[in-house]
């Protein structure tokens, strides 16, 4: 199963630029009052339950501030907790008969869901949205709920000098001691990406990058899926650079982990979740009110502080000691995902082909 | 004394019964062949409509593109043929150790046979994630086999994650007791009259087992190879982890289809695994039943003279029982058992007491924090309790539709008897993420509602081969002749079966239920898809978790779960003899 992994929308072009991310204007904008809330979902029409579908500790991560929306419209919240892939089986085989009412997933993912029918088109009555930052204001199918980068972490004692390309990840120099994520996944699509920036193609095209992977497999020593198996390799001194997201390998560095985090030259990419309602909910404005309560204040913040997820929420102040990724607007990337997504099959296959074979 | 023939087996082994002819036993055999049928039937002509293009978006082309693009393609046939030589030798390895295993803790008492018992059974009660992390850290180049290595001899380091190798030592621990276990009570039944006959007779103990005792074993031996194949061709996050991302197995393949939403392609694969599984555990099957009933030796009445390996025998009947040489070598093979099988659980229990939020193999401080965490009503308490309620009530129904489904197999010989294990089976032999696909698409169709019941249905669908196959084989090492003379004697057939059948089979019984209740406890794959919103099971709340980071927390919950099986298990083994000795029931 793919972790945990986030994507800037694509626009209308692959972007090389830093998009339009700030999310400090503390004062600046007014998050959405209860009426608005309970204009969506009055306690007349409100359902007894609604289920959030996302990934795990999320739950412990927001629950308290998600349960404020259960005291304003007396809606219980179930949360169904599985990886990415799960999510999209379930929601596909589900098609016109949800029982998810919101469903969370990285934007690579969204396009492929809203061509095939799964969720519903965007609906600009979600509460919140009128102060979303741009990048998280304009995906197609549904809203961006929160920001995260890919940096690349790497062990200082062994990486003496901070790398400043995505290609170092390539380099014999170190070979053995790199490990790469795996596609599909935008985990894996991330780092592909750059290489095939670095290298003068672009995210519209992989399989060169793939083949550059191809050129050098038997030097890395893992293709993980799983933050944790990373993490562990890092523990164990086995593993030297990685590309990961950067608020999780923050995570590990401040519980002690020997990591540094660098963003190189060419910038980091962007991802992002995105919260879509599935097609055929019953309750889909009940769903619409739960997303916009999931883009309020409290909840972004709330990421902000324990993921270190940068708030899409322009009404979000984050505390000047709070590191979130992206932190320097300068440093990020935005990939063409829709680009990326239509080429998905093909990429997987090459792969497979080229990792496990 | 050499000797030249051998009797066979069936005329001189009494716990390889020949069986009577009896027509089908319909009424105790309906209820587990209902549940299969509507847990299999609907999800399997799902997953053929997609395989064939009759359901899904995929339509075009032949309508048998997917399985021709599958076995005509170099890489897939590659994959496919990895996943079987793996499991073969899986079966291979575990066989080596698992049987003198089982022999050693037949013939132990006290505690000793109890701590036998547990340390191989222990596997079993850990989280998958979390028990093989445990082998991360100890396979890892700076692990601590590697540190043991190199202090013994620098140059006996080496790369063990990513080989098979490796992967085969991870694999084995998990097998071990799928292979133990159905071989106690088979062995258990064995009359030891009957070899050292053979042995007074001048057989060489090699001999005497060869001929004697090695037919008796096949409905345990035939049991536990099935369940290790079958564990062998459905690995997933052993081979992904331990494999670290390049050791492709036909479940990965299936996965990585079914994630990208390709499931014409996930459908041919799957069964294509499926047919694959089921034409080899068909072939031990009937190996095992003409083995059991003596069929081979039966035939074999040519003397030892004849054959190669009678040449063998009749060289090792000239020699000298090596008893010296066993009593080295028992206690050194036992240490080292227990320490392969406890090891990578001791890690992961360390980790659980370990201030640090990584698995380190090194001494990091003591804290019962995340034992806290894991009894925290708010977090991981609702999920082991609904996990609980699921895998007692799925064993519950389980064993009684097990139990007499399985005496109407045992005791029959009724034509298609292969054909119904192999289907009671099935649920077994596809693999669960495809499983789970056709269940989600399947309860669709019936327009059921995530329910608790949908849940548990789905529990009881995968765990009722385990149980089934497991009382088989405990039933087929048993003598009838003893439920016969209770029924001679006047004994009702409910008073023989309480007071006869049932005692007779308790290891069989235990076995069942514990590989039922662990089966349904650790169960994630199905779940996920089928389950209600809400609180997820244990399983699939560790694994959705450990994706995001690790959390020592899932640790805590296995060491919980250790000590939960072993306080139920420990007085209800010494109280009933669950897995005493027959003589000391």
């Amino acid at each position: 199963m793919s972790a945990e992994t986030t994507a800037a929308p694509a626009t209308s072009a692959a972007a090389t630029t830093a998009p339009a991310t700030t999310a400090a204007g503390a004062g600046a904008a007014t998050p959405a009052a209860a009426e608005d809330f309970l204009a969506l979902c009055p306690a007349e029409t409100a359902p007894d339950s609604l289920t959030i579908a996302i990934w795990g500790s999320h739950e412990e991560a927001i629950g308290e501030e998600m349960a404020g929306f259960t005291e304003l419209t007396g809606v219980d919240i179930e949360w169904h907790v599985d990886g990415t892939p799960d999510r999209l089986v379930k929601l596909n085989a589900e098609r016109g008969a949800p029982t998810i009412d919101l469903a969370v997933l990285p934007v690579n993912e969204i396009s492929t869901l809203l061509d095939n029918g799964v969720i519903d088109p965007k609906d600009d009555r979600v509460p919140n949205s009128d102060l979303l930052v741009d990048v998280a204001a304009g995906v197609p199918g549904g809203w961006g709920t929160s920001q995260i980068q890919f940096a690349i972490a790497y062990n200082p004692d062994q990486v003496t000098e901070a790398p400043d390309a995505w290609l170092d990840l390539l380099d014999p120099a170190y070979a053995g001691h790199v490990s790469l994520s795996n596609v599909p996944g935008s985990g894996g699509y991330a780092p592909l990406a750059m290489f095939a920036r670095e290298s003068g193609g672009s995210d519209a095209d992989l399989v060169p990058a793939i083949e550059m992977v191809g050129d050098v497999v038997d030097d890395i020593v893992a293709f993980t899926d799983q933050a944790q198996a990373t993490i562990q390799m890092f523990d164990t001194g086995e593993l030297w650079l990685a590309p990961a997201i950067a608020g999780t390998m923050l995570q590990y560095q401040q519980d002690g982990g020997n990591i540094e985090l660098a963003i190189p030259a060419t910038g980091g990419p962007i991802g992002m979740n995105v919260g879509v309602i599935p097609a055929g909910n019953p309750d889909a404005d009940c769903a619409l009110a739960l997303l916009g309560w999931y883009l309020g204040p409290e909840v972004q913040a709330k990421y902000a502080e324990t993921l270190h997820y940068t708030p899409v929420n322009t009404a979000v102040e984050i505390p000047a000691d709070l590191v979130v990724f992206p932190a320097d607007q300068s440093t990020a990337v935005a990939i063409d995902w829709a680009a990326i997504q239509e080429r998905s099959d093909e990429y997987a296959d090459l792969w497979a082909r080229t990792v496990g074979g | 004394m050499s000797v030249t023939t051998v009797q066979p087996a069936a005329d001189a082994h009494a716990s390889a019964p020949a069986r009577r002819r009896l027509h089908p036993r319909w009424p105790l055999m309906t209820p587990a062949l209902l549940v299969t049928a509507i847990g299999i039937i609907g999800p399997f002509v799902i997953l053929v409509g997609y395989s064939v293009k009759l359901l899904g978006d995929d339509v075009s082309g032949s309508r048998f593109g997917f399985y021709s693009e599958v076995l005509g393609d170099s890489f897939y046939r590659g994959i496919f043929w990895r996943s079987i030589k793996l499991s073969v030798w899986l079966v291979g390895a575990t066989l080596l150790f698992a049987y003198p295993l089982a022999v050693i803790i037949t013939r132990a008492r006290g505690w000793r046979r109890t701590l036998l018992l547990y340390a191989t059974i222990t596997p079993l009660l850990t989280n998958i994630v979390v028990r093989t992390l445990g082998w991360l850290v100890l396979l890892s180049d700076q692990g601590i086999l590697n540190s043991w290595l190199g202090w013994i001899d620098p140059s006996l380091e080496r790369r063990f994650l990513g080989t098979e190798f490796g992967l085969l030592l991870s694999l084995v621990h998990i097998a071990l007791p799928l292979m133990v276990l159905p071989m106690l009570t088979t062995i258990e039944s064995l009359d030891p009259t009957h070899r050292e006959a053979a042995m007074i007779c001048g057989a060489h103990p090699v001999v005497a087992w060869w001929r004697v005792t090695l037919p008796a074993l096949a409905p345990g031996l035939i049991a536990g190879c099935t369940l290790v194949f079958v564990l062998g061709m459905s690995s997933l996050i052993t081979p992904a982890m331990l494999g670290r991302g390049r050791m492709y197995m036909v479940s990965t393949l299936l996965v990585r289809q079914i994630g990208t939403l390709n499931w014409g392609r996930a459908a041919a694969i799957a069964l294509l695994l499926f047919a694959v599984v089921l034409l080899v555990v068909g072939a031990m099957q009937r190996l095992g039943s003409s083995s059991a009933a003596g069929g081979r030796a039966a035939r074999s009445t040519v003397p030892l003279g004849r054959r190669p390996i009678g040449t063998l025998l009749a060289y090792l009947n000239r020699l000298g029982p090596s008893t010296r040489l066993v009593r080295i070598v028992r206690p050194v093979f036992v240490t080292g058992i227990v320490a392969y099988l406890l090891l990578p659980l001791a890690v992961v229990l360390k980790s659980s007491f370990d201030p640090s939020t990584t698995l380190r193999a090194g001494w990091n401080g003591f804290t019962l924090d995340w034992y806290r965490e894991a009894l925290d009503p708010d977090r991981y308490l609702p999920s082991a309790l609904l996990s609980l309620r699921l895998a007692v009530l799925a064993v519950l129904i389980g064993l009684a539709i097990a139990i007499p489904a399985s005496i109407g197999i045992a005791r029959g010989d009724f034509p298609g008897r292969r054909a119904i294990i192999a289907f009671l089976m099935s649920p077994l032999l596809l693999p669960h993420a495809a499983l789970a696909v056709g269940f989600v698409l399947f309860f669709l169709f019936l327009g059921t509602d995530p329910s608790f019941q949908r849940v548990l249905f789905a529990h009881l669908v995968v765990c009722l081969p385990y149980m089934v196959r497991v009382l088989v084989s405990a039933l087929e090492s048993v003598d009838p002749s003893l439920e016969e003379a209770a029924r001679a004697a006047g004994a009702s057939p409910a008073t023989t079966l309480r007071k006869v059948t049932l005692p007779m089979i308790k290891p069989g019984i235990f076995a069942a239920v514990l590989f039922g209740f662990l089966t349904s406890f650790d169960e994630a794959t199905v779940g996920v898809l089928v389950a209600a919103s809400g609180t997820p099971t244990l399983p699939v709340k560790i694994f959705s978790d450990l994706q995001v980071q690790y959390t020592p927390v899932a640790a805590a919950v296995s060491g919980l779960l250790i000590v939960l099986v072993l306080a139920v298990i420990l007085p209800l083994e010494r109280w009933v003899g669950l897995m005493a000795p027959r003589n000391e029931s």
